[in-house]
């Protein structure tokens, strides 16, 4: 059977489940999905998670709110990343902008902080975009 | 920033809480408010992390909900979702009377004996 006659269904996660070692859940086609795998190799987006029965199975990372910098001055870059890297958060770096996960109280620090360099808008935060640190796979 | 010790205190909870089917846990669901200064992946990767040392739990789940934050306007007298961290009614109204969002909580335990 060729890829183009195979059913193709699609896995819903959430941004921050890429590194579950376990996940049971319906495809969006309604099908039951056991995922049983490590979690040193993150699933992203797209990536075919299980094949049967004449059904491909894909991850599709849904899309989140998140915080943007919009700064070009290496300096405020720089500051950032510390003030959101001492949180332990992971970065992504998304058509040239430094993008973190929104959550209320980062928000309000980093707004305080930085001004209307900060802003809120949706993305997928998809791992090829994370940006990694030694040892840090996400 | 305390992620590990926030899960070692949902097992102890959980361990208080079910002495008797403590270990035939499967799946933890936890719910975070987007005002809870929980960032979901610290939790899951500290979930990982814990299963990883505990292996009685190598299979459980744990899968986390974000709670949207809900915050009353006086002048309608309702609630309203704030979205994009905008804290204004439909109606105009600032408001910083929180309803929902600060939470941190477990919201269901799956046991091996519930699975249908």
């Amino acid at each position: 059977m060729t890829d183009s006659n195979r059913e193709i269904d699609f896995l819903s996660l959430q941004w921050y489940e890429v590194n579950r070692t376990v996940i049971k859940r319906k495809t969006e086609g309604g099908r039951d999905v056991s995922l049983s795998r490590s979690s040193e190799t993150p699933i992203h987006d797209g990536e075919i998670v299980c094949m049967e029965d004449g059904v491909t199975v894909k991850a599709r990372i849904e899309p989140c709110i998140c915080i943007v910098l919009h700064a070009d001055d290496i300096a405020i870059v720089g500051s950032f990343c510390f003030d959101v890297g001492n949180r332990h958060l992971p970065i992504f770096l998304i058509e040239d902008k430094i993008v973190v996960s929104y959550d209320g109280r980062l928000f309000q620090a980093l707004s305080g902080k930085y001004g209307d360099k900060v802003q809120v808008v949706t993305k997928v935060l998809d791992v090829k975009y994370a940006i990694k640190a030694f040892g840090n796979y996400l | 920033m305390h992620e590990l010790g926030i899960v070692k205190d949902i097992f102890r909870t959980l361990e208080e809480a079910y002495p008797d089917k403590y270990e035939t846990i499967i799946k933890i669901n936890l719910e975070a408010g987007l005002l809870s200064s929980l960032q979901p992946i610290l939790i899951q990767n500290a979930f990982e992390a814990y299963v990883l040392d505990d292996t009685r739990f190598k299979n459980t789940e744990l899968e986390v909900s974000i709670l949207p934050i809900i915050a009353y306007c006086k002048r309608c007298n309702k609630q309203f979702e704030v979205q994009y961290h905008r804290f204004v009614c439909d109606c105009g109204q600032t408001s910083d009377s929180i309803i929902q969002g600060e939470e941190l909580r477990i919201s269901q335990v799956t046991f091996k004996e519930d699975k249908k």
